[in-house]
Protein backbone atom coordinates (compact mmCIF):
# COMPACT_ATOMS: atom_id res chain seq x y z
CA UNK A 1 0.00 0.00 0.00
CA UNK A 2 2.09 3.14 -1.17
CA UNK A 3 1.32 6.56 -0.36
CA UNK A 4 -0.09 7.36 -3.52
CA UNK A 5 -2.47 4.42 -3.17
CA UNK A 6 -3.16 6.13 0.07
CA UNK A 7 -3.80 10.10 -1.43
CA UNK A 8 -5.39 9.02 -4.58
CA UNK A 9 -8.98 9.06 -3.32
CA UNK A 10 -8.19 13.17 -1.95
CA UNK A 11 -7.76 14.19 -5.79
CA UNK A 12 -11.54 14.36 -6.09
CA UNK A 13 -13.51 16.92 -4.11
CA UNK A 14 -16.34 14.18 -3.57
CA UNK A 15 -14.17 12.04 -1.97
CA UNK A 16 -12.35 15.07 0.13
CA UNK A 17 -16.16 15.91 1.51
CA UNK A 18 -17.34 11.98 1.94
CA UNK A 19 -14.02 11.60 3.99
CA UNK A 20 -14.88 14.71 6.54
CA UNK A 21 -18.38 13.98 6.62
CA UNK A 22 -18.41 10.52 7.47
CA UNK A 23 -15.58 11.25 10.53
CA UNK A 24 -17.70 13.51 11.81
CA UNK A 25 -20.56 11.38 11.72
CA UNK A 26 -18.47 8.08 13.79
CA UNK A 27 -17.51 10.97 16.09
CA UNK A 28 -21.16 12.02 16.63
CA UNK A 29 -22.52 8.03 16.62
CA UNK A 30 -19.58 7.34 19.31
CA UNK A 31 -20.82 9.63 21.58
CA UNK A 32 -24.51 9.39 21.24
CA UNK A 33 -24.05 5.70 20.21
CA UNK A 34 -22.16 4.52 23.79
CA UNK A 35 -25.97 6.03 25.87
CA UNK A 36 -28.25 3.83 22.85
CA UNK A 37 -26.28 0.93 24.22
CA UNK A 38 -26.06 1.01 27.46
CA UNK A 39 -29.79 2.28 27.71
CA UNK A 40 -31.27 0.26 25.24
CA UNK A 41 -32.67 2.53 22.71
CA UNK A 42 -31.24 0.76 19.61
CA UNK A 43 -35.28 -0.09 18.72
CA UNK A 44 -35.99 3.43 19.32
CA UNK A 45 -33.36 4.92 17.16
CA UNK A 46 -34.57 2.54 14.10
CA UNK A 47 -38.29 3.40 14.66
CA UNK A 48 -37.07 7.23 14.76
CA UNK A 49 -34.56 6.55 11.41
CA UNK A 50 -37.67 5.06 9.23
CA UNK A 51 -40.07 7.86 10.57
CA UNK A 52 -37.43 10.41 9.46
CA UNK A 53 -37.57 8.46 6.00
CA UNK A 54 -41.32 9.97 5.94
CA UNK A 55 -39.81 13.27 6.83
CA UNK A 56 -37.68 13.35 4.06
CA UNK A 57 -40.46 12.30 1.98
CA UNK A 58 -43.23 15.41 3.05
CA UNK A 59 -40.19 17.95 2.73
CA UNK A 60 -39.01 17.24 -0.73
CA UNK A 61 -43.34 17.01 -1.03
CA UNK A 62 -43.20 21.03 0.40
CA UNK A 63 -40.28 21.93 -1.19
CA UNK A 64 -37.97 22.17 1.83
CA UNK A 65 -34.73 21.10 2.59
CA UNK A 66 -34.96 17.11 2.96
CA UNK A 67 -32.91 17.36 6.73
CA UNK A 68 -35.63 19.82 7.92
CA UNK A 69 -38.65 17.74 7.67
CA UNK A 70 -36.42 14.44 8.81
CA UNK A 71 -35.59 16.55 11.88
CA UNK A 72 -39.10 17.44 12.36
CA UNK A 73 -40.98 14.32 12.39
CA UNK A 74 -37.82 12.62 14.20
CA UNK A 75 -37.83 15.13 17.17
CA UNK A 76 -41.76 14.77 17.08
CA UNK A 77 -41.59 10.90 17.22
CA UNK A 78 -38.60 11.09 20.23
CA UNK A 79 -40.79 13.33 22.33
CA UNK A 80 -43.84 11.29 21.81
CA UNK A 81 -42.20 8.63 22.96
CA UNK A 82 -40.55 9.86 26.03
CA UNK A 83 -44.14 11.36 27.04
CA UNK A 84 -45.61 7.86 25.74
CA UNK A 85 -43.20 5.87 28.13
CA UNK A 86 -44.11 7.96 30.97
CA UNK A 87 -47.96 8.53 31.11
CA UNK A 88 -49.12 5.04 29.85
CA UNK A 89 -46.69 2.85 31.20
CA UNK A 90 -47.20 0.29 28.76
CA UNK A 91 -45.96 -1.94 26.03
CA UNK A 92 -45.40 0.26 23.47
CA UNK A 93 -42.89 -1.30 21.17
CA UNK A 94 -46.10 -2.51 18.80
CA UNK A 95 -47.77 0.58 18.65
CA UNK A 96 -44.33 1.79 17.26
CA UNK A 97 -43.34 -0.49 15.38
CA UNK A 98 -47.03 0.54 13.53
CA UNK A 99 -45.97 3.43 13.39
CA UNK A 100 -42.65 3.61 12.41
CA UNK A 101 -43.25 1.00 9.46
CA UNK A 102 -46.50 2.70 8.45
CA UNK A 103 -44.56 6.45 8.23
CA UNK A 104 -41.89 4.78 6.24
CA UNK A 105 -44.38 3.10 3.57
CA UNK A 106 -46.10 6.26 3.10
CA UNK A 107 -43.08 8.34 2.39
CA UNK A 108 -42.31 5.48 -0.33
CA UNK A 109 -45.58 6.52 -1.69
CA UNK A 110 -45.24 9.71 -1.75
CA UNK A 111 -41.93 9.43 -3.62
CA UNK A 112 -42.68 7.19 -6.22
CA UNK A 113 -46.02 9.43 -6.83
CA UNK A 114 -43.87 12.57 -6.80
CA UNK A 115 -42.94 13.27 -10.66
CA UNK A 116 -40.84 16.25 -9.86
CA UNK A 117 -38.30 13.80 -7.42
CA UNK A 118 -35.06 13.38 -9.18
CA UNK A 119 -33.20 11.10 -7.06
CA UNK A 120 -33.37 8.20 -6.34
CA UNK A 121 -35.15 5.81 -3.50
CA UNK A 122 -32.39 3.78 -2.92
CA UNK A 123 -29.93 6.99 -2.59
CA UNK A 124 -32.23 7.68 0.77
CA UNK A 125 -32.65 4.10 2.02
CA UNK A 126 -29.04 3.09 1.35
CA UNK A 127 -27.51 6.78 1.51
CA UNK A 128 -25.04 8.54 -0.61
CA UNK A 129 -21.68 9.33 1.17
CA UNK A 130 -20.13 10.27 -2.29
CA UNK A 131 -23.10 13.14 -2.63
CA UNK A 132 -22.34 15.09 0.55
CA UNK A 133 -22.25 18.58 -0.43
CA UNK A 134 -20.36 21.59 1.03
CA UNK A 135 -23.08 23.05 3.54
CA UNK A 136 -24.15 19.08 4.49
CA UNK A 137 -20.90 19.30 6.00
CA UNK A 138 -21.42 22.40 8.08
CA UNK A 139 -25.09 20.77 9.18
CA UNK A 140 -23.00 17.62 10.50
CA UNK A 141 -20.42 19.99 12.01
CA UNK A 142 -22.99 21.97 13.35
CA UNK A 143 -24.51 18.64 15.06
CA UNK A 144 -21.04 17.66 16.46
CA UNK A 145 -20.32 20.85 18.10
CA UNK A 146 -24.16 21.43 19.83
CA UNK A 147 -24.13 17.19 21.03
CA UNK A 148 -20.83 17.66 22.16
CA UNK A 149 -21.74 20.59 24.14
CA UNK A 150 -24.49 19.36 25.37
CA UNK A 151 -23.56 16.02 26.04
CA UNK A 152 -20.18 17.70 28.09
CA UNK A 153 -22.63 19.90 30.13
CA UNK A 154 -25.06 17.49 30.76
CA UNK A 155 -22.67 14.55 31.35
CA UNK A 156 -22.65 13.50 35.01
CA UNK A 157 -26.62 13.65 35.09
CA UNK A 158 -26.96 11.60 32.04
CA UNK A 159 -25.10 9.11 33.38
CA UNK A 160 -27.20 9.05 36.69
CA UNK A 161 -30.56 8.96 34.91
CA UNK A 162 -29.34 5.96 32.65
CA UNK A 163 -27.73 4.09 35.45
CA UNK A 164 -30.23 4.25 38.03
CA UNK A 165 -33.69 5.67 36.90
CA UNK A 166 -35.57 5.57 39.98
CA UNK A 167 -32.54 6.43 42.18
CA UNK A 168 -31.79 9.82 40.30
CA UNK A 169 -35.52 10.83 40.30
CA UNK A 170 -35.90 10.14 43.91
CA UNK A 171 -32.58 12.71 44.36
CA UNK A 172 -34.85 15.08 42.38
CA UNK A 173 -33.13 15.02 39.26
CA UNK A 174 -35.33 16.15 35.80
CA UNK A 175 -35.23 12.33 35.06
CA UNK A 176 -37.93 12.68 32.36
CA UNK A 177 -36.45 16.19 30.68
CA UNK A 178 -32.77 14.24 30.45
CA UNK A 179 -34.86 11.07 28.81
CA UNK A 180 -36.21 13.91 26.18
CA UNK A 181 -32.76 15.49 25.52
CA UNK A 182 -31.00 11.74 24.92
CA UNK A 183 -33.74 11.26 22.53
CA UNK A 184 -33.48 14.22 20.63
CA UNK A 185 -29.63 13.96 20.47
CA UNK A 186 -30.62 10.53 19.05
CA UNK A 187 -32.59 11.84 16.63
CA UNK A 188 -29.99 14.80 15.46
CA UNK A 189 -27.85 12.15 15.15
CA UNK A 190 -30.13 9.43 12.97
CA UNK A 191 -30.99 12.68 10.57
CA UNK A 192 -27.65 13.88 10.04
CA UNK A 193 -25.70 10.18 9.84
CA UNK A 194 -28.33 8.97 7.28
CA UNK A 195 -26.88 11.04 4.79
CA UNK A 196 -24.26 8.67 4.75
CA UNK A 197 -25.21 5.57 5.55
CA UNK A 198 -29.34 5.95 5.12
CA UNK A 199 -32.39 4.72 6.53
CA UNK A 200 -31.64 1.50 6.42
CA UNK A 201 -28.23 1.28 8.41
CA UNK A 202 -27.85 3.93 10.19
CA UNK A 203 -28.22 2.50 13.13
CA UNK A 204 -25.46 0.02 12.32
CA UNK A 205 -23.49 2.95 12.21
CA UNK A 206 -24.61 4.47 15.55
CA UNK A 207 -24.33 1.10 17.33
CA UNK A 208 -22.03 -1.21 16.01
CA UNK A 209 -19.20 0.78 17.13
CA UNK A 210 -19.32 1.80 20.56
CA UNK A 211 -20.96 -2.45 21.15
CA UNK A 212 -17.24 -3.46 20.01
CA UNK A 213 -16.11 -0.28 22.26
CA UNK A 214 -17.98 -2.01 25.24
CA UNK A 215 -16.20 -5.46 24.72
CA UNK A 216 -12.88 -4.07 25.39
CA UNK A 217 -13.28 -1.53 28.64
CA UNK A 218 -15.59 -1.35 31.16
CA UNK A 219 -14.98 2.71 31.31
CA UNK A 220 -17.65 5.33 29.55
CA UNK A 221 -15.21 7.58 28.79
CA UNK A 222 -12.81 4.88 27.42
CA UNK A 223 -15.68 3.48 25.63
CA UNK A 224 -16.38 6.86 23.59
CA UNK A 225 -13.36 7.36 22.80
CA UNK A 226 -12.50 3.41 21.37
CA UNK A 227 -16.14 3.78 19.76
CA UNK A 228 -15.47 7.09 17.69
CA UNK A 229 -11.71 5.58 16.97
CA UNK A 230 -13.33 2.00 15.76
CA UNK A 231 -15.95 4.33 14.23
CA UNK A 232 -13.32 6.52 12.49
CA UNK A 233 -11.22 3.17 10.84
CA UNK A 234 -14.13 1.68 9.42
CA UNK A 235 -15.24 4.54 7.73
CA UNK A 236 -12.07 5.12 6.19
CA UNK A 237 -11.47 1.10 5.42
CA UNK A 238 -14.99 1.18 4.01
CA UNK A 239 -14.85 4.34 1.73
CA UNK A 240 -10.62 3.26 0.40
CA UNK A 241 -12.46 -0.26 -0.55
CA UNK A 242 -15.48 1.46 -1.99
CA UNK A 243 -13.13 3.54 -4.19
CA UNK A 244 -10.87 1.18 -5.41
CA UNK A 245 -13.37 -1.70 -5.94
CA UNK A 246 -16.57 0.22 -6.84
CA UNK A 247 -18.51 -1.00 -4.02
CA UNK A 248 -21.60 0.75 -2.98
CA UNK A 249 -19.81 3.36 0.41
CA UNK A 250 -22.41 3.45 2.74
CA UNK A 251 -22.99 -0.54 3.62
CA UNK A 252 -19.12 -0.90 2.80
CA UNK A 253 -18.34 1.04 5.91
CA UNK A 254 -20.60 -1.01 7.93
CA UNK A 255 -19.73 -4.25 6.67
CA UNK A 256 -16.02 -2.89 8.13
CA UNK A 257 -17.60 -1.92 11.91
CA UNK A 258 -19.36 -5.49 11.50
CA UNK A 259 -16.11 -6.80 11.07
CA UNK A 260 -14.18 -4.72 13.74
CA UNK A 261 -17.12 -6.58 15.97
CA UNK A 262 -17.11 -10.24 15.24
CA UNK A 263 -13.29 -9.46 15.65
CA UNK A 264 -13.26 -8.06 19.08
CA UNK A 265 -15.15 -11.15 19.83
CA UNK A 266 -12.89 -13.08 18.82
CA UNK A 267 -10.24 -11.49 20.06
CA UNK A 268 -12.06 -11.68 23.89
CA UNK A 269 -12.91 -15.42 22.98
CA UNK A 270 -8.60 -16.08 22.22
CA UNK A 271 -8.31 -14.13 25.45
CA UNK A 272 -10.00 -16.32 27.70
CA UNK A 273 -9.20 -19.48 26.28
CA UNK A 274 -5.33 -18.24 26.91
CA UNK A 275 -6.25 -16.93 30.47
CA UNK A 276 -7.77 -20.34 31.34
CA UNK A 277 -4.81 -22.26 29.89
CA UNK A 278 -2.26 -20.42 31.87
CA UNK A 279 -3.85 -21.05 34.67
CA UNK A 280 -4.71 -24.92 34.03
CA UNK A 281 -0.88 -25.09 32.93
CA UNK A 282 0.61 -23.48 36.14
CA UNK A 283 -2.00 -25.79 38.76
CA UNK A 284 -0.87 -29.23 36.43
CA UNK A 285 3.07 -27.80 36.81
CA UNK A 286 2.55 -27.07 41.08
CA UNK B 1 -43.23 14.43 67.63
CA UNK B 2 -40.97 14.80 64.92
CA UNK B 3 -41.67 12.58 62.09
CA UNK B 4 -39.53 11.39 58.99
CA UNK B 5 -42.14 9.31 57.70
CA UNK B 6 -45.88 10.38 58.20
CA UNK B 7 -47.83 8.92 56.00
CA UNK B 8 -52.00 9.29 56.52
CA UNK B 9 -54.90 7.34 55.53
CA UNK B 10 -52.75 6.74 52.29
CA UNK B 11 -54.12 5.24 49.43
CA UNK B 12 -52.32 4.41 45.79
CA UNK B 13 -53.97 2.45 42.39
CA UNK B 14 -52.82 0.67 39.80
CA UNK B 15 -54.49 0.66 36.72
CA UNK B 16 -57.91 0.72 38.82
CA UNK B 17 -56.54 -1.78 41.17
CA UNK B 18 -55.76 -0.76 44.79
CA UNK B 19 -52.39 -1.35 46.09
CA UNK B 20 -52.22 0.17 49.12
CA UNK B 21 -55.30 0.63 51.22
CA UNK B 22 -56.23 3.42 54.01
CA UNK B 23 -52.18 3.06 55.12
CA UNK B 24 -51.67 5.08 58.22
CA UNK B 25 -47.87 4.78 59.20
CA UNK B 26 -45.18 6.98 60.97
CA UNK B 27 -41.25 6.73 61.29
CA UNK B 28 -39.27 8.83 63.82
CA UNK B 29 -37.00 10.63 63.57
CA UNK B 30 -33.33 8.97 63.74
CA UNK B 31 -35.17 5.56 64.00
CA UNK B 32 -34.81 2.18 61.80
CA UNK B 33 -37.90 1.32 60.37
CA UNK B 34 -38.88 -1.99 58.50
CA UNK B 35 -41.61 -3.05 56.05
CA UNK B 36 -42.45 -6.65 55.59
CA UNK B 37 -45.06 -8.56 53.96
CA UNK B 38 -45.90 -10.81 50.73
CA UNK B 39 -44.56 -9.93 47.39
CA UNK B 40 -47.10 -7.88 46.03
CA UNK B 41 -48.38 -6.74 49.58
CA UNK B 42 -47.35 -3.63 48.20
CA UNK B 43 -43.70 -2.51 50.07
CA UNK B 44 -42.01 -1.17 46.78
CA UNK B 45 -45.09 0.84 46.38
CA UNK B 46 -45.64 2.10 50.01
CA UNK B 47 -41.73 3.40 49.41
CA UNK B 48 -42.06 4.80 46.09
CA UNK B 49 -44.83 6.73 47.41
CA UNK B 50 -42.56 8.61 50.21
CA UNK B 51 -40.31 9.61 46.97
CA UNK B 52 -43.76 11.06 45.02
CA UNK B 53 -42.41 8.59 42.47
CA UNK B 54 -46.28 6.86 42.71
CA UNK B 55 -49.32 8.86 41.99
CA UNK B 56 -51.36 9.00 45.44
CA UNK B 57 -55.02 8.29 44.96
CA UNK B 58 -55.90 9.23 48.44
CA UNK B 59 -54.45 10.02 51.83
CA UNK B 60 -50.89 12.22 52.07
CA UNK B 61 -47.73 11.77 52.35
CA UNK B 62 -45.10 13.93 54.87
CA UNK B 63 -41.49 13.70 54.64
CA UNK B 64 -39.71 16.05 57.54
CA UNK B 65 -43.13 17.56 57.34
CA UNK B 66 -42.97 19.23 54.14
CA UNK B 67 -44.14 17.77 50.61
CA UNK B 68 -42.25 14.45 49.23
CA UNK B 69 -41.16 16.55 46.45
CA UNK B 70 -39.91 19.75 48.41
CA UNK B 71 -37.48 17.40 50.48
CA UNK B 72 -35.83 15.10 47.90
CA UNK B 73 -32.89 16.05 48.41
CA UNK B 74 -32.72 15.03 52.32
CA UNK B 75 -34.04 11.61 51.07
CA UNK B 76 -32.20 9.10 49.21
CA UNK B 77 -33.64 5.74 47.54
CA UNK B 78 -31.67 2.89 46.73
CA UNK B 79 -33.28 0.45 44.14
CA UNK B 80 -34.09 -2.59 44.35
CA UNK B 81 -31.11 -5.15 42.72
CA UNK B 82 -33.08 -5.84 39.41
CA UNK B 83 -33.59 -2.36 38.98
CA UNK B 84 -30.37 -1.45 38.10
CA UNK B 85 -28.10 -3.05 35.21
CA UNK B 86 -25.00 -4.15 36.79
CA UNK B 87 -23.04 -4.51 33.24
CA UNK B 88 -23.05 -0.61 33.16
CA UNK B 89 -19.57 0.93 33.00
CA UNK B 90 -19.08 2.94 36.07
CA UNK B 91 -16.72 2.87 38.93
CA UNK B 92 -17.73 3.21 42.28
CA UNK B 93 -16.49 6.45 43.31
CA UNK B 94 -18.79 7.90 40.77
CA UNK B 95 -21.96 5.84 42.02
CA UNK B 96 -20.64 7.67 44.84
CA UNK B 97 -20.07 11.22 43.57
CA UNK B 98 -23.74 11.11 41.66
CA UNK B 99 -25.11 11.94 45.47
CA UNK B 100 -23.56 15.31 45.15
CA UNK B 101 -25.87 15.83 42.09
CA UNK B 102 -28.84 15.94 44.02
CA UNK B 103 -27.84 19.36 44.71
CA UNK B 104 -26.52 20.67 41.28
CA UNK B 105 -28.53 21.87 38.74
CA UNK B 106 -28.09 19.47 35.34
CA UNK B 107 -25.28 21.52 33.49
CA UNK B 108 -23.00 21.77 36.49
CA UNK B 109 -20.24 19.38 36.85
CA UNK B 110 -19.22 17.91 40.62
CA UNK B 111 -15.90 19.95 41.94
CA UNK B 112 -13.18 18.92 43.31
CA UNK B 113 -14.51 19.30 46.94
CA UNK B 114 -17.77 17.40 46.01
CA UNK B 115 -15.03 14.35 44.73
CA UNK B 116 -13.41 14.79 48.44
CA UNK B 117 -16.95 14.26 49.86
CA UNK B 118 -17.22 11.12 47.65
CA UNK B 119 -14.33 9.74 48.80
CA UNK B 120 -14.71 10.20 52.35
CA UNK B 121 -18.13 8.77 52.34
CA UNK B 122 -16.60 5.45 50.35
CA UNK B 123 -14.29 5.20 53.14
CA UNK B 124 -16.84 5.75 56.13
CA UNK B 125 -18.90 2.47 54.66
CA UNK B 126 -15.38 0.52 54.52
CA UNK B 127 -14.93 0.78 50.72
CA UNK B 128 -12.31 2.92 50.01
CA UNK B 129 -9.67 0.94 48.58
CA UNK B 130 -12.38 -0.06 45.90
CA UNK B 131 -12.78 3.47 44.53
CA UNK B 132 -11.92 2.88 40.91
CA UNK B 133 -13.66 -0.83 41.04
CA UNK B 134 -16.28 -0.96 38.22
CA UNK B 135 -19.53 -1.51 40.56
CA UNK B 136 -20.27 -4.94 38.52
CA UNK B 137 -17.33 -6.41 40.29
CA UNK B 138 -18.10 -6.27 43.22
CA UNK B 139 -20.36 -8.42 45.54
CA UNK B 140 -23.98 -7.75 46.67
CA UNK B 141 -23.37 -6.62 50.67
CA UNK B 142 -20.31 -4.44 48.51
CA UNK B 143 -22.74 -2.89 46.56
CA UNK B 144 -25.12 -2.00 49.27
CA UNK B 145 -22.31 -0.20 51.02
CA UNK B 146 -21.49 1.87 48.02
CA UNK B 147 -24.94 2.92 47.65
CA UNK B 148 -25.08 3.65 50.84
CA UNK B 149 -21.94 5.97 50.71
CA UNK B 150 -23.91 7.76 47.72
CA UNK B 151 -26.82 8.64 50.21
CA UNK B 152 -24.25 9.23 52.57
CA UNK B 153 -22.77 11.88 49.86
CA UNK B 154 -26.10 13.18 49.12
CA UNK B 155 -25.88 14.58 53.15
CA UNK B 156 -29.29 12.55 52.79
CA UNK B 157 -31.27 12.62 56.19
CA UNK B 158 -33.54 9.79 55.09
CA UNK B 159 -32.73 6.66 53.71
CA UNK B 160 -35.01 4.25 51.69
CA UNK B 161 -34.01 0.83 50.88
CA UNK B 162 -36.35 -1.50 48.86
CA UNK B 163 -34.64 -5.33 49.90
CA UNK B 164 -31.35 -4.11 50.89
CA UNK B 165 -30.78 -7.53 52.14
CA UNK B 166 -31.91 -9.66 49.04
CA UNK B 167 -29.13 -12.08 47.91
CA UNK B 168 -27.32 -11.77 50.91
CA UNK B 169 -25.93 -14.51 53.18
CA UNK B 170 -26.38 -14.30 56.79
CA UNK B 171 -22.59 -12.78 57.31
CA UNK B 172 -23.56 -9.79 55.45
CA UNK B 173 -26.81 -9.75 56.43
CA UNK B 174 -25.63 -8.86 59.84
CA UNK B 175 -22.67 -6.32 58.86
CA UNK B 176 -25.42 -4.21 57.29
CA UNK B 177 -26.98 -4.26 60.01
CA UNK B 178 -24.29 -3.30 62.18
CA UNK B 179 -23.67 -0.28 59.32
CA UNK B 180 -27.06 0.68 60.17
CA UNK B 181 -26.89 0.80 63.73
CA UNK B 182 -23.90 3.05 63.47
CA UNK B 183 -25.42 5.59 60.41
CA UNK B 184 -28.70 5.43 63.54
CA UNK B 185 -26.09 6.85 65.72
CA UNK B 186 -25.05 9.52 63.32
CA UNK B 187 -28.94 10.62 63.22
CA UNK B 188 -29.85 9.20 60.19
CA UNK B 189 -33.35 7.60 59.57
CA UNK B 190 -33.32 4.82 57.84
CA UNK B 191 -36.50 2.62 56.53
CA UNK B 192 -35.90 -0.71 54.47
CA UNK B 193 -38.39 -3.42 52.92
CA UNK B 194 -37.57 -6.63 53.52
CA UNK B 195 -37.88 -10.82 53.26
CA UNK B 196 -35.33 -11.29 56.24
CA UNK B 197 -37.05 -11.35 59.76
CA UNK B 198 -34.44 -12.39 61.56
CA UNK B 199 -31.55 -10.62 61.35
CA UNK B 200 -32.51 -7.01 59.57
CA UNK B 201 -36.13 -6.70 61.05
CA UNK B 202 -35.51 -8.00 64.26
CA UNK B 203 -32.70 -5.68 64.83
CA UNK B 204 -35.11 -2.23 64.03
CA UNK B 205 -36.84 -0.25 66.39
CA UNK B 206 -40.19 -0.52 64.88
CA UNK B 207 -41.67 -3.34 62.02
CA UNK B 208 -44.76 -2.59 59.74
CA UNK B 209 -46.47 -5.70 58.14
CA UNK B 210 -47.98 -4.52 54.98
CA UNK B 211 -50.49 -6.42 52.63
CA UNK B 212 -52.08 -4.12 51.09
CA UNK B 213 -53.69 -2.65 54.34
CA UNK B 214 -51.27 -2.13 57.67
CA UNK B 215 -51.87 -6.06 59.19
CA UNK B 216 -49.45 -5.01 62.11
CA UNK B 217 -47.21 -2.35 63.69
CA UNK B 218 -44.94 -2.21 66.34
CA UNK B 219 -41.59 -3.14 68.16
CA UNK B 220 -40.27 -6.31 66.55
CA UNK B 221 -40.34 -8.23 69.62
CA UNK B 222 -44.24 -7.38 70.00
CA UNK B 223 -44.90 -8.36 65.98
CA UNK B 224 -42.46 -11.33 64.92
CA UNK B 225 -44.80 -13.68 66.50
CA UNK B 226 -46.18 -16.70 64.94
CA UNK B 227 -49.89 -15.90 64.66
CA UNK B 228 -49.28 -12.56 63.67
CA UNK B 229 -47.08 -13.50 60.96
CA UNK B 230 -49.33 -16.27 59.78
CA UNK B 231 -52.10 -13.45 59.57
CA UNK B 232 -49.94 -11.31 57.36
CA UNK B 233 -48.06 -13.90 54.91
CA UNK B 234 -51.67 -15.65 54.31
CA UNK B 235 -50.79 -17.94 51.62
CA UNK B 236 -47.25 -18.58 53.39
CA UNK B 237 -46.40 -20.20 56.50
CA UNK B 238 -43.80 -19.20 59.01
CA UNK B 239 -42.10 -21.76 60.64
CA UNK B 240 -40.42 -20.73 63.95
CA UNK B 241 -37.04 -22.30 64.67
CA UNK B 242 -35.19 -23.57 68.34
CA UNK B 243 -33.68 -20.61 68.76
CA UNK B 244 -36.69 -18.51 68.14
CA UNK B 245 -35.77 -17.34 64.08
CA UNK B 246 -38.56 -17.48 61.75
CA UNK B 247 -38.12 -18.21 58.17
CA UNK B 248 -40.99 -18.07 55.59
CA UNK B 249 -42.25 -21.24 53.44
CA UNK B 250 -44.60 -21.46 50.65
CA UNK B 251 -47.14 -23.45 50.49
Amino acid sequence: MSIEWLLEPFQYGFMIRAFVGTSLIAVLAAMIGVFIVLKGLSFIGDAIAHISFAGIALALLLGWHPSLGAFLLASGTAVGITVLNRTAKVRYDTALAIVFTGAFAAGVIILARMPSFGGDISALLLGSVLGIRPQELWLIGGAVVMIGLILWLAYHHLVFAVFDPTGAEAAGLPVVGLNMLLTLMLSTAVVVSIQSVGVVLVMALLITPAATAGIFTRRLGRMMVLAGALGMAATWAGLYLAYYYSLPPGATIVIMATIEFGAALGIRQIKRRLKAGFAYGTRSGS
Amino acid sequence: MNYAVDVENLSVDYESHLVLDNITWRVETGSLAAVIGPNGGGKSTLLKSLLSLVPIAAGSVRIFGEEPKKARVQVAYLPQREEVDWSFPISCLDVVLQGRLARLRWWQHPKRRDRDLAEACLQKVGMGVYASRPIGSLSGGQIQRVFIARALAQEAKLIIMDEPGAGLDAAAQHQLLDLFLELQRQGHTIVISTHDLNCLAAGFDTVLGLDRQVVMFGAPADVLDGKRLTRLFAKHFPVIGPEGEVSIHEH
